[in-house]
């Protein structure tokens, strides 16, 4: 099976009672040091400075948006009754959804003791930050009077004694968002110490050494240092755990604790979470595949773990499938009117596009998966995980918009348009998400080095043992 | 409402099963001397044509501002101005003390409004009427406001089988329970208000002209 | 190498104390703040301008003893209690003509401080008087509701009869008037008493008048007879 992989550089074959290599060629611990650290101390190339420029001209559209919006009032979406929640709130769930992967790669995996997870999970530890801004960014400016979003955090005021209505799911979301955002940002930060470490002492000018040196919190490697930092590693995932799952099922609530037609169901948090480790995935592999060849770190992020996340994205890709049928079904079987319509309409509706265009890449295009060859071709994978990306988008987008668009009268119902202020802001969120990207990529770590190099030490150890197993048996 | 508490999330719009609210997406009293920033600032509202034209405005209800939501209050400060009244003259409220805009704008009478929590009101007799029926009541969401559904009365013989299994069930309702219907229309007005006791007042619609669900 | 790298050196270890005193420092220092700065007790309570004319309520309402309602006639029927018009002064107060003859009664007509009240009645221009007790726009308190259940002036006003000039006495948020809404009992007395101030029912009063033992007792009899149940939902207040 040669496939299009280079030689050497092939570890997805499975050799029963051998575990497949996770670093490939004669690297050593010096040569990952180097490949990690070139990225952010060579000269920025002309690609990333374009990037960086387009990326930055959109988050400053997005920032002139957000005035322009707060200025004049909610009105200059495309929301109208009764579709009362628009864009925004389907940005904000994708952008929630898209942050799911990091904690899972770094928190369930490494519970899970999935060495894979070493090469892969600072960027997508640092993707779930900046997609966690970028959904930061939406509920605070969607309600009408931004000035007074602070009234959905429950401080004690004296003159009124009122607090926040706590049996409103947009509290527990405020909750739920704000803990996850602080949680994974501890958790990226506490997992980078040993390698701003390293940048440190590497660094060559002075300024860089003091910044790098305040950063890694004074870190000298020895081995209290990292007896502690273990311990707190595994304390902050085990905390870390239980928010991947509890971040999105609360999200879900704003929708599930409702009482639209085809929002009001209780399938929304299995489907939710599913959905979004799924996106988070393809937002990964999306990203991944690119900057791993243009970062020459092939033998770090291997076709293996570019493999074993096509995995991931097949089988949440079929769940999130099953809940599109499961749905139908109860639906079906509840016998409620409405709720019927409403997924009668969703297929086939004035939204069928959407519907349709939501299916076949969320159910249809991970399927590929199923073969190992498209499993292995990185241009395959980011086609279908770009696919995923939009499939996930039109999935909030069939949800929050066409369950609003019609339900129970048809007197009230109405179609949906977009403004351009919507389209700038979805787009301008994209600008804001590749410029922290772009940014991380040329300040911090790319690649958790303290964990590569400590599975390529076992990778060592393993070889060494089965050599000396085989001389042994000779 | 309490509209200086809303922050417009809108979720309360998106759960409106009738999908009454409305949305102050921009600020709509520009023209009548609400301004916001800059312009809320005394020395541009006291230009003397902003004063002219805030007259328009109801001194005795909130101006809703830019992104609160809004929905009909069944005229709230007549309903309190009526209960205010009832009380310095130390009665209850009686039919006819609450006047809605809509009940006095409303040629042809079809509107009533009065108190639900009163039996002998023509609100709560209305409520009791078998033709009285609330929109959307399967989701349990208990409307104040009813409508009564369209009298046909057609010839026996041109009288649709439905038309006949509908007259039968409402006679069997009728002679089954005495005030059964009426009973019940009750109870809900008494739940839907909580304070029953105090004078608080409730609505009915009648429509005669429109085509109602009846059959 | 390992000289090169930044380390925290041992002197830097006092300023953890210093963060964390700043820190603890911040905290209280919001909490003071934001607790105690924004009080409604402090921001609103005492607020004291001073009115283009001194009128003293102390000599008026306490001394002379003139009715509240001498002045803030509307108080019964109507949301506002009526700040009196100047032809109200003038009833007393009127001003001398050229002839150095008053029309009215001409109580200290010659005073300096009723010099304005004079312009006043004689330009046809309002008094600019200064409002003291002033609630949102969103609020709408009504006065007749309120004393016409028997709830006196001084619960909310305070001893305005003993006041040379006029302060907000109570503070007036909304968990203040909650507060009353929730235990109304105390406030409540005979219709009749509402604008004397400083009534004080003798010992036997109650037994006398209302057949009851005490005001709590009264409290009772009255909310049952006339139904007085404060609301505590946002439209009792909010429109």
């Amino acid at each position: 099976m040669s496939l299009a992989i280079p030689n050497g550089l092939d570890n997805t074959v499975e050799r029963p009672g051998e575990r497949a290599p996770l670093v490939l060629g004669n690297t050593n611990y010096h040569d990952i040091t180097e490949s990690v650290c070139q990225v952010a101390e060579r000269k920025p190339s002309a690609g990333w400075v374009g990037g960086f420029l387009v990326a930055f001209a959109l988050l400053q559209m997005l920032g002139l948006l957000i005035v322009y919006l707060i200025y004049t009032g909610v009105g200059v979406w495309g929301n109208r009754a009764p579709i009362f929640w628009g864009w925004p709130i389907v940005n904000f769930v994708f952008w929630v959804g898209i942050g799911h992967a990091g904690t899972l790669i770094s928190a369930i995996l490494y519970l899970f003791r999935q060495e894979w997870r070493t090469s892969i999970n600072r960027a997508a530890e640092a993707m779930t930050i900046f997609a966690v801004a970028c959904a930061g960014t939406f509920p605070g400016i969607h309600v009408g009077r931004a000035w007074l979003a602070f009234w959905l955090a429950p401080y004690p005021s004296l003159n009124l004694w009122m607090w926040p209505q706590f049996r409103s799911p947009l509290l527990w979301d405020v909750f739920a968002v704000s803990t996850y955002g602080t949680v994974s940002l501890l958790f990226w930060y506490m997992g980078m110490v040993p390698d701003l470490a390293t940048f440190r002492d590497r660094s060559k000018n002075k300024y860089r050494r003091m910044i790098y040196g305040l950063l890694c919190l004074g870190w000298s490697g020895s081995s209290r240092h990292w007896m502690r930092y273990e311990k707190a590693y595994a304390i902050l995932a085990a905390l870390a755990a239980p928010l991947v799952l509890s971040v999105h099922t609360i999200v879900s609530f704003d929708f599930a604790v409702s009482q639209v037609p085809g929002w009001h169901t209780t399938i929304f948090p299995p489907y939710f979470v599913a959905g979004a480790i799924f996106s988070g995935f393809a937002m990964v592999l999306t990203l991944m595949i690119p900057a791993r060849s243009m970062l020459n770190l092939e033998k770090l992020i291997t076709i293996r773990h570019l493999e074993n996340m096509c995995k991931i994205i097949l089988a949440t890709g079929s769940l999130v499938g099953l809940a599109y049928g499961t749905e139908f079904f109860i639906a079906w079987y509840g016998q409620v009117p409405a709720e019927q319509f409403a997924f009668i309409n969703r297929a086939f509706g004035p939204y069928w596009w959407a519907y349709w265009t939501m299916v076949s890449c969320n159910v249809i295009s991970p399927q590929l998966f199923w073969f190992k060859k498209c499993r292995t071709t990185p241009w395959i994978i980011v086609v279908v995980c770009i696919f995923v990306n939009i499939g996930m988008w039109f999935e909030r987008f069939v949800i929050t918009i066409t369950s609003l668009s019609r339900d129970y009268l048809p007197s009230a119902w109405a179609y949906f348009s977009p403004t351009w202020v919507d389209w700038g802001m979805l787009i301008g969120s994209f600008g804001l998400f590749f410029t922290l990207f772009l940014l991380f990529c040329r300040t911090l770590p790319v690649i958790n080095m303290a964990e590569v190099k400590s599975s390529l030490a076992k990778q060592h150890h393993m070889a060494h043992a089965a050599a000396e197993h085989g001389e042994a048996e000779h | 409402m309490a509209y200086n508490r809303c922050i417009g999330t809108r979720y309360c719009a998106n759960n409106c099963p009738v999908k009454v609210r409305r949305f102050n997406y921009f600020n709509y009293n520009a023209e009548v001397g609400v301004g916001y920033g800059v312009e809320a600032f005394p020395s541009a509202i006291e230009k003397a044509n902003r004063k002219l034209q805030a007259l328009v405005l109801n001194p005795e209800v909130t101006v809703r501002g830019r992104g609160v939501m809004e929905k009909c209050t069944y005229c709230v400060q007549r309903v309190e101005k009526a209960k205010i009244h009832a009380r310095k003259e130390g009665r209850k409220i009686e039919d006819g003390d609450v006047i809605t805009a809509c009940q006095a704008a409303c040629s042809t009478n079809a509107i009533d409004f009065g108190n639900i929590s009163d039996e002998e009101s023509v609100v709560a007799k209305k409520h009791a009427d078998t033709r009285a029926y609330g929109m959307l009541e399967q989701l349990n969401i208990k409307p104040r406001t009813m409508y009564l559904a369209r009298v046909r009365n057609p010839h026996p013989r041109l009288k649709t089988t439905q038309q006949i299994e509908d007259l039968a069930t409402i006679e069997a309702h009728h002679g089954h329970g005495g005030h059964g219907e009426g009973d019940g229309h009750d109870e809900h007005a008494a739940d839907a208000h909580g304070e029953a006791a105090h004078n608080d007042s409730a609505h009915s619609d009648e429509h005669h002209g429109e085509e109602q669900h009846a059959e | 190498m390992i000289m090169e790298r930044f380390l925290f050196p041992r002197w830097t270890n006092p300023f953890l104390l210093v963060l964390g005193a700043a820190i603890g420092g911040g905290g209280l220092f919001a909490a003071a703040m934001g607790g105690l700065l924004t009080d409604p007790v402090t921001l609103n309570i005492g607020y004291q301008p001073t009115q283009p004319v001194p009128f003293s309520h102390a000599i008026h309402a306490g001394q002379l003893k003139l009715d509240c309602r001498y002045c803030h006639n509307t108080v019964f029927d109507a949301s506002h209690a009526a700040v009196p018009p100047t032809a109200t002064c003038i009833n007393c107060h009127s001003p001398k003509n050229e002839a150095g003859q008053t029309s009215l009664a001409a109580v200290q007509a010659d005073s300096l401080n009723l010099k304005p009240i004079h312009e006043s009645w004689k330009s046809g221009k309002s008094m600019q008087w200064i409002r003291i007790h002033n609630l949102p726009e969103f609020v709408y308190f009504n006065h007749s509701a309120h004393v016409n259940s028997g709830v006196s002036c001084v619960s909310c006003h305070g001893r305005i009869d003993q006041m040379e000039k006029v302060y907000q006495h109570e503070e007036l948020s909304m968990a203040w008037c909650i507060g009353c809404h929730q235990n109304p009992n105390e406030h409540l007395r005979p219709k009749e008493f509402v604008t004397k101030l400083d009534w004080e029912p003798s010992d036997d009063f109650w037994k006398e008048h209302y057949d009851v033992a005490n005001q709590e007792e009264f409290a009772l009899k009255v909310r049952e007879e006339e139904s007085i149940n404060p609301q505590r939902h946002c439209a009792v207040c909010h429109r």
